[in-house]
Order: C-alpha cells, then sequence, then structure tokens
C-alpha cells in the first residue's frame, strides 16, 4: 500500500521552520511531522515510491538485519590493520618465502573453490586482501597495460613481484571464466557463480602479457630464491591455466587451439602438486587478516553476509579432475562423423556431471559462430547425420546431392534446414547438469514432435513428386527416410526423459511401474521404426549386389557404360555408407533390446509386489484435493501434446498392470515364473551389453556388426554400458530376493501391512534403474540411498 | 493436536506479523528480508494461516502462501513457507497448515499449488507427498546452502496437466473437478 497522500505531505514542507545547523546550512526540522504520520500509519502500510514493485524487493537486503546486512560483518585487529603494502614476514628467516608461498598455495586452492566445489567468489578467491587491493586500485584506473597498473609496494620483489603477478594471474583466470559465463552453455548461480563484487577484472590487460609477467616471476624465483619450489609450481600451473582461453573459441575466434599439449603439461604440474601436497592446506601460514570477509563489508554487495570458505585439502586432486574433463571435452575435436560426435556429446557427461568449465568449453568449442568444430556447416552437419542414419541410398538424397539446381531440390534442402535449429538444441542441452539436461528434452520434445508432423506431410508431398523408397517386404510402405530419422531422434529422448527421473530421484517408488512400462513401450515403437529402416538397408544393398547382373545382360554401348559407371558409384560410395548405416541402426537395436528388457524386468518385479498388495501403480496418498488420473496426468504432461506414439492413458496403463499380476490360489508357487520370464529379459539384455562392451572394447574391428561410434569417448561409453550390465545382474538377484522376503510370510497374500517400497541403486549399476527394495513397515531408512 | 486453534492472519495485527517472521527465520534456511514477508502478507494476506496453541499469545506456526496467474494461461497456488515451532512438531499442526490453506486455493479456483522443497528434507517431502503432491523437477543448487530443491505440485484441475503452450483462458472451464 502506498501512503502517497503522506509522500505528498512531506514533498511539500517549506522552509517555514528553518534551523541553522552551525555551519551555515539551512535545515528543516521534520521531526514532529515524521511522527505525526508514522503515528497515523496503520501496521500494514508499506512506504514506497510508486513505482516500485513489491516483487523487486524479494531481491533487496534489509539493512541492520544480521544475515542479511554485510556492513555488520565483524572485523578482527588483524583483518582491520592488514596492510598490503607491508612485506609481512622475517626477511632472515625466509618467513616472507613462507607467506607469499602460503597466499599463492590457498588462491589456487581457492579457484578450485569456486570453480568444483560450486563456492562463490567472494568467499574464496575475493577474501583474499591482495586480491581485493589489487583489483581495487585496477577498477579505479583501468589500463590497458600491466606496466601502467600500480601494483604492490612493500619493496620486497617477492610481495611486488611474485605476490602481485601472480595475483594478477588468478585474476585474469576470473576474466576468463566470466566470459565462458557470458558467452553461455553453462548457467550462472547454479553452474557457476561469477560475483566480481563489481570490481574489474582486468578488463583492458591481455593474456599474453599476463603470462609474460608470470614467466618473469618464475625467473626471479629459480634464480634468487632456491627454496621456492613449490611457489615454482603454482607459478607455472597458472602459466599454463591461463593457456586454456586458446581453447575457448568465443575467445580466439579462429586461432583457438587444436594441439592439447599445454593442457598435458599441465597435468604434469597438477600431479606434482598432489604429490608433494598430500592435501595438506596448513603447511604454511598467512599473514594474519589476509583472508577475510572484509570485501563483503567494503564493497558493493547483492548477497547476505557468508564465512569464507576454508580450503578442504583435496583442492590439488579437484584440479586434476578438472583438467581431465577439459582435455577430454576437447577431445571432440577427433570425431570426424555425425554419429561420432553424437556419441561423444552424448556420453561424455553422463555417468558423472563433468566439471563446469568442461561443460561450457565442449560447447563453445564443439558449436561454433557458424560451424561444427571449424569442419562442417550447422547444414552439411544436419545432412550428414541424416545421410548416416537413413538418408544414404534414397532417392530424396539422390535429388539432394543433384548438382544441377532444380526447383525440387531447392525446396527440399530449404525444407530441411529447418531441421539444424533443433538440431544444435539438441546438443546444446546435452552437456548441461542433469537437472537443466532433463528439463531441456522437456522443451525440445515439443520442437522435434512438431518438426515430425511438419517433415510427414513434406515426405508426403515429395512422394507425389515421384520422390520416394518404398520396402517392398513390408507391403509396400515408404520409408520416409527424414520423417524415420526425426521420430528415432525423438523416441530416444523420451525415454531418455522418463529414465532421468530415475537418476535425479523425481519418482516415488508407486510411479515405477508406469513409466518402466512406458519406456517398454516407447522402446518398442523405436524397435518398430528401426525395422523399417533395416528392411530398407537390407533391400538397398541387396539391389546394389544384383546391379551387376543387370549390366551383365546390357548390350555393350552408351547405356552399358553408364550402367557400369553408375554400378561403380554404388559400390564404392553407397554401399559402404549403407553397410555402416545398417551397423549403426544394430547398434540402436541393442538398445533398444537392453532398455525394454531392463525396463521390463523392473515391471515384472512391480507387478510381484502389487501382486502381494505392497504397492500399487497409483498414489497412497490422499487424494482429497486431486484425483488418481490428474496425477497422473501431470506426471505426462511432457507428453501430452505428442501426436505419435499415443500416449497411453491412465486406465490403459492400469489395465496394463493387471495383466502381469499373479493371483491366488497358490499365489507363491507363481512366483518362480514370472521370475523366469523376468530373468529371460535379464538373459536378452545382457547378451546385448556384452557385445556392445566387447566392440567397444576391441575398437570396433571391421567385422563387428554393430558401430558404437564411441571410439573418442571409449572410457565413459564402457563404464556406461558396464554400469548397465552390472543393473541387469542387481535386478536378477533382486529377483530372488523379493521371493525370499514374500516367502517369509507363507501364509499371506496381503502384505500391504508388512512391507514398505523403496527405490535404492546400485553400488556401479545404472541410475536409471534402481531396485525396488522392500523395508519392514515403519522402520524405513531416513534418507534415500545417494545416488551414484 | 487438540487445544491447537487456527485463524486467518490478521494483517492489522503487528504480533502477528512479526512472529511469522520470527518462526521463518528461525526455521528455514534461506534468509529472507523484510521484503520478501510484505510480499507476500500484503498481497495474499487471505493465503496466511496461524496456529496457536491454548493460552500462548503468540502463533507457533504458520503457512505463507500466494496465487497468481502462471504464464498467463493457469492460476497457480504458491506455498512459500511453512514453519511449526520446534516443541510442537509431530503433531500434524504442519498438515492442518497445509490443509487450510490448500481449501483456500480451491476456494480461490487455483488449477494447481506449486512449492519448492530441499531435496534433503525428507520430513518435508514426506509431508507434502502423502498430500499428493508429485515432484516435477529437480532443480540445481538451488539454495544458498549449494542444495538442490525438488519442485513439488498438486494438481486441482485438468489445467494443470495441459502444457502452457496448448492452453488458453477460453479453452478451458475453471476449477474442473476438485
Amino acid at each position: 500500500m502506498v501512503v502517497e497522500k503522506s509522500i505528498g505531505e512531506l514533498a511539500n514542507l517549506t522552509l517555514d521552520h528553518q534551523v541553522d545547523s552551525g555551519n551555515g546550512e539551512q535545515l528543516v526540522d521534520i521531526t514532529e511531522h515524521l511522527r505525526r504520520l508514522t503515528a497515523a500509519l496503520k501496521p500494514e502500510t508499506v512506504v514506497k515510491e510508486a513505482t516500485f514493485n513489491l516483487f523487486e524487493g524479494t531481491y533487496a537486503l534489509e539493512v541492520c538485519n544480521v544475515k542479511l546486512d554485510t556492513s555488520l560483518i565483524e572485523l578482527n585487529a588483524d583483518e582491520l590493520d592488514f596492510d598490503c603494502n607491508f612485506p609481512y614476514g622475517d626477511p632472515t628467516t625466509g618467513q616472507r618465502l613462507e607467506y607469499v608461498t602460503a597466499v599463492c598455495d590457498r588462491l589456487c586452492r581457492s579457484l578450485m573453490n569456486w570453480l568444483h566445489d560450486y563456492q562463490t567468489l567472494p568467499t574464496t578467491v575475493l577474501s583474499c586482501r591482495y586480491v581485493e587491493y589489487l583489483m581495487e586500485l585496477y577498477t579505479a584506473n583501468p589500463v590497458s597495460s600491466l606496466q601502467l597498473c600500480q601494483g604492490l609496494f612493500t619493496h620486497d620483489p617477492l610481495y611486488d613481484r611474485v605476490l602481485g603477478n601472480f595475483v594478477i594471474g588468478v585474476c585474469s583466470f576470473i576474466k576468463f571464466t566470466s566470459k565462458v559465463l557470458k558467452d553461455g552453455g553453462v548457467y550462472e548461480e547454479e553452474d557457476l557463480n561469477c560475483n566480481v563484487m563489481n570490481l574489474d577484472m582486468l578488463s583492458g590487460v591481455s593474456t599474453e602479457e599476463v603470462i609474460d609477467a608470470l614467466r618473469s616471476s618464475l625467473r626471479l624465483l629459480i634464480e634468487s630464491y632456491p627454496e621456492s619450489q613449490h611457489l615454482q609450481r603454482l607459478t607455472d600451473l597458472l602459466i599454463h591455466m591461463l593457456h586454456l582461453p586458446k581453447y575457448h573459441y568465443p575467445s580466439c575466434q579462429d586461432t583457438v587451439l587444436s594441439d592439447l599439449t599445454p593442457l598435458y603439461e599441465t597435468l604434469d604440474i597438477v600431479e606434482s602438486l598432489v604429490e608433494n601436497g598430500k592435501g595438506n592446506t596448513a603447511q604454511y601460514s598467512y599473514p594474519p587478516g589476509c583472508f577475510s570477509k572484509g570485501i563483503q563489508k567494503r564493497r558493493d554487495n547483492n548477497f547476505p553476509p557468508k564465512d569464507i570458505y576454508e580450503p578442504k585439502g583435496d583442492e590439488y586432486t579437484s584440479l586434476d579432475e578438472f583438467m581431465k574433463d577439459i582435455i577430454a571435452a576437447l577431445s571432440v575435436k577427433e570425431c570426424n562423423t555425425a554419429f561420432e560426435i553424437r556419441q561423444f556429446v552424448w556420453f561424455f557427461n553422463r555417468l558423472r556431471q563433468r566439471t563446469v568449465m568442461a561443460r561450457a568449453l565442449l560447447q563453445s568449442y564443439l558449436i561454433r559462430e557458424d560451424s561444427i568444430l571449424g569442419k562442417f556447416s550447422f547444414d552439411a552437419f544436419k545432412n550428414m547425420h541424416l545421410y548416416e542414419f537413413s538418408l544414404a541410398g534414397t532417392t530424396l538424397y539422390d535429388v539432394i546431392s543433384n548438382k544441377d539446381q532444380t526447383k525440387s531440390h531447392e525446396s527440399i534442402a530449404e525444407a530441411l534446414n529447418e531441421l539444424s535449429y533443433c538440431l544444435l538444441r539438441w546438443y546444446q542441452n546435452m552437456p548441461q547438469n542433469a537437472c537443466r539436461h532433463r528439463q531441456g528434452f522437456n522443451r525440445l520434445l515439443l520442437d522435434w514432435d512438431s518438426v515430425q508432423a511438419q517433415f510427414e506431410q513434406y515426405e508426403s508431398h515429395w512422394q507425389s513428386m515421384g520422390i520416394e523408397d518404398r520396402i517392398t517386404n513390408m507391403g509396400d510402405i515408404p520409408l520416409m527416410p527424414v520423417s524415420t530419422w526425426i521420430y528415432t531422434t525423438k523416441l530416444l529422448m523420451m525415454i531418455e526423459f522418463s529414465l532421468e527421473g530415475f537418476h535425479l530421484e523425481v519418482y516415488k517408488p508407486w510411479e515405477s511401474f508406469t513409466q518402466y512400462w512406458f519406456c517398454y513401450y516407447l522402446s518398442s515403437h523405436l524397435e518398430s521404426n528401426l525395422k523399417r529402416l533395416h528392411e530398407f538397408l537390407m533391400q538397398k544393398m541387396s539391389y546394389i549386389s544384383n546391379y551387376n547382373k543387370k549390366i551383365k545382360k546390357l548390350k555393350a554401348g552408351e547405356k552399358k557404360e553408364k550402367a557400369k559407371s553408375h554400378y561403380k558409384h554404388l559400390t564404392d560410395v553407397v554401399l559402404p555408407q549403407l553397410k555402416i548405416n545398417e551397423k549403426t541402426v544394430n547398434y540402436y537395436f541393442m538398445m533398444c533390446t537392453i532398455v525394454k528388457s531392463l525396463s521390463l524386468a523392473q515391471v515384472f518385479q512391480f507387478a510381484l509386489l502389487k501382486s502381494f498388495n505392497i504397492i500399487d501403480a497409483r498414489t497412497s496418498a490422499s487424494t482429497r484435493f486431486s484425483s488418481d488420473k490428474f496425477i497422473h496426468d501431470l506426471r505426462f504432461k511432457t507428453f501430452s501434446s505428442i501426436g505419435i506414439p499415443e500416449v497411453p492413458t491412465f486406465e490403459q496403463f492400469q489395465k496394463s498392470l493387471k495383466d502381469f499380476l499373479i493371483e491366488s490360489p497358490s499365489i507363491h508357487s507363481k512366483i518362480p515364473k514370472l521370475l523366469s520370464f523376468m530373468n529371460t529379459e535379464l538373459e536378452n539384455a545382457k547378451i546385448a551389453l556384452n557385445s556392445v562392451i566387447k566392440t567397444i572394447e576391441t575398437g570396433e574391428a571391421g567385422d563387428s556388426p554393430v558401430a558404437t561410434g564411441t571410439k573418442h569417448v571409449r572410457e565413459s561409453a564402457l563404464l556406461w554400458f558396464k554400469s548397465m550390465l552390472n543393473s541387469a545382474v542387481a535386478l536378477s538377484v533382486n529377483g530372488s530376493v523379493l521371493k525370499t522376503k514374500l516367502s517369509e510370510n507363507l501364509k499371506l497374500h496381503d502384505l500391504h501391512d508388512v512391507y514398505d517400497v523403496e527405490l535404492k541403486f546400485t553400488p556401479n549399476g545404472s541410475y536409471y534403474f534402481p531396485l525396488l527394495t522392500l523395508l519392514p513397515k515403519h522402520r524405513k531408512s531416513s534418507s534415500q540411498h545417494a545416488p551414484p | 493436536m487438540s487445544g491447537v486453534r487456527y485463524t486467518k492472519f490478521n494483517i492489522s495485527n503487528d504480533v502477528e506479523f512479526s512472529t511469522i517472521k520470527k518462526l521463518i527465520d528461525e526455521d528455514l534456511s534461506e534468509p529472507y528480508s523484510i521484503y520478501v514477508y510484505r510480499f507476500f502478507l500484503n498481497q495474499w494476506p487471505d493465503l496466511t494461516y496461524l496456529a496457536w496453541d491454548e493460552g500462548v499469545d503468540k502463533p507457533i506456526g504458520c503457512i505463507v502462501c500466494k496465487s497468481d496467474l502462471h504464464n498467463g494461461v493457469r492460476l497457480r497456488g504458491y506455498i512459500g513457507m511453512l514453519a511449526v515451532e520446534k516443541q510442537y512438531r509431530g503433531q500434524g499442526i504442519a498438515k492442518k497448515l497445509i490443509t487450510l490453506a490448500i481449501d483456500a486455493m480451491v476456494e480461490g479456483k487455483c488449477d494447481e499449488i506449486m512449492l519448492e522443497t530441499e531435496c534433503s528434507n525428507a520430513a518435508a517431502l514426506h509431508l507434502y507427498e502423502n498430500m499428493a503432491f508429485i515432484r516435477m523437477k529437480r532443480l540445481f543448487r538451488y539454495y544458498l546452502n549449494q542444495g538442490d530443491a525438488f519442485k513439488l505440485i498438486l494438481p486441482l484441475t485438468e489445467k494443470s496437466c495441459v502444457r502452457s503452450t496448448f492452453l488458453s483462458m477460453d479453452a478451458f472451464p475453471t476449477n474442473t473437478i476438485v
């Protein structure tokens, strides 16, 4: 509520009651007026500017609230008296070297606390007085060269040159990280907090100049301080870390580096730091008051007060992981085909969330201003995806690749270009943190469903123009290569969205039936789609094989020569691609088998528990305010607009569950048969998994029937499939455990009051398939098992 | 719990306002400014309820909510804060407060009710999930303490189950089934 009237009254005050302040200023005493007005205020009244929205106020900090007002932070005497221009430490005992080393060591650790442990800058790097001091100076005078910067002035080169340059190096790295964040790909706050407290982090100073300064520090240390090995290592580390901007495409455009040597050298330095540091953060002492909450009190701050973050000792191990993740991300440059790039991006951030810098660099390195990896235009990249899956050997491809620019060619190319946007969005979504990754699919599915509908129309139209391929052995149905690819991608996303819900612990145990049954259903649709494509590929390969016989029947002449030339093209270009595509399709077949079988095993186990009334595929919560159907429909809201495949209704899901149940009489005797069905499924999954694992381990030999495209993301892919294999084994064991527990109550067939169910992740198992685990009622564990 | 009575928040009562602030400040991990309280309590005083123990002149529990149009297509209720003094916990007071708030939001023709809670807060999750809220998504490092959150939703009408893109205010009757 606005007290506009009161504000108006205050504004209308005149200088009738002038008071002389004693220094000649004319003041107006409004005390009485203010008292009168405030006494008239009601408790609910908010005095505010008319244009000020209360919602904006929710972001405000509150003065005099100790939890929110950073000006109330109390500093001790050391913090208050700290002088950045005083050379702390006894010069005769080596204490100064110890102090400087300690500050630099902590700054390196603080970088990891910030970037790897998700802490904020004010509680880590910016809590260092030297950082605050030097950046305050730079902010006041943002020059374009270090030569013009004011530095430390202690008259001790250890402080003035070595520490001063080290701080500059750390701040330059922060500047680079801010740029990475600004260029997108990761999320401010949740992925990375880049609050520099309005300090200018060397905006005008080039990284090269900073590296040169650090190199001069290193020379000084080597020449004049033989005892400074640790400090030398730290300086060398920082020099190497400042090479990272060279791998950030938006920072250096066409000069972006592809040689990873400097990064491998960084790893060597980190390794020696891990060896020598041994996690000891207390081996050096700092000048007293050097790290402080003071910056939060002194500088502009939009955040509540927060204690500074003390390094835990594992920072160099984190740095090792940080650098390895970056090297792994940049290895994407080795990929040559669309399928390899697709697989790289799919597996890279899969089993473990990669460090934020690696995720951001992957995106910027892969998706550049106008190309993929600087090798393929966006449209070419999209065409590669199509070609390497369903477009090779089709009439549509012949039209697209026809050099005579016909009108139909142009309109088809234009239509296909609409797909590039969807494809890039898919790529941008994959390196996101796990929560955003799933949420991204929620939006992507709208786009992909829409382009599928659009392309089914386009391809029907193209068929009417004679641009078509039919599958003879399947009743002459049309292939529709573009729609086939879109549908495959969409179905894979739908499956992933559903299964990611288990990873993120979004589902309760009672929801697992619908989710796994839905995944089984989607995989079956995917399998049918792939069968169509597989049949086409076989038909086309057979056609090419038999083409030679046709040529032999032709009479010598121009027609025969033309046919021979066409045959050569078919055997040299088309057939090899069709063979590769068949292997890719075989890989997806195996993915279908794995997801179908593991999902079905979960469905069997759920049905077993449902048969004993331990669980139901609907909430046991009060539905006073809602209904089972609303709850179900809300859960499937993401898919509510999907046209194909038709999403089963709540009633259909409930009916499906009934088909799996076992019933009295002799309910216990029916368990082995149900588990036998389940184990058959799990064996199918294991066969497929072992086959994929073997293919990856043996480097995808030429005679392998499967192409996994994981050559450049081998370790991650292997771990992923092995986690699935572990889950297949664990599910089988879990089936037996459930049977044993159910058999403990042979006389009962309603165990609702005996057991509760929890979803538990298995060690080294897949987070897509947590186990339905029985717990005695009322003795439920207090928290869920942490995801692996 | 017998002896505990529940009232709607009285915006004209200073003590009620300051007690709500104190209850929440003591209980929640997020520090809220006075503006956050004013945002909720001044605009939606009817969606705040208090629990009082017999003979105690200050509230011992409270729930603070709001409701507004989400994406311009559905009315979304939101449970912003809920707190019960430690010594009164485990007596069903929070559940009663939630029930009163939901009733009020149903009355106000909300299509759904939403809230966020820390993934590690098993008690809160248990409480809301027993009232048919479901976890819609996980929010990475949502809180200042770096913790993830779950976004929970209780669907009250069919509108809650349809994507915003496909909803228009004219296409669906409000409050289809409650």
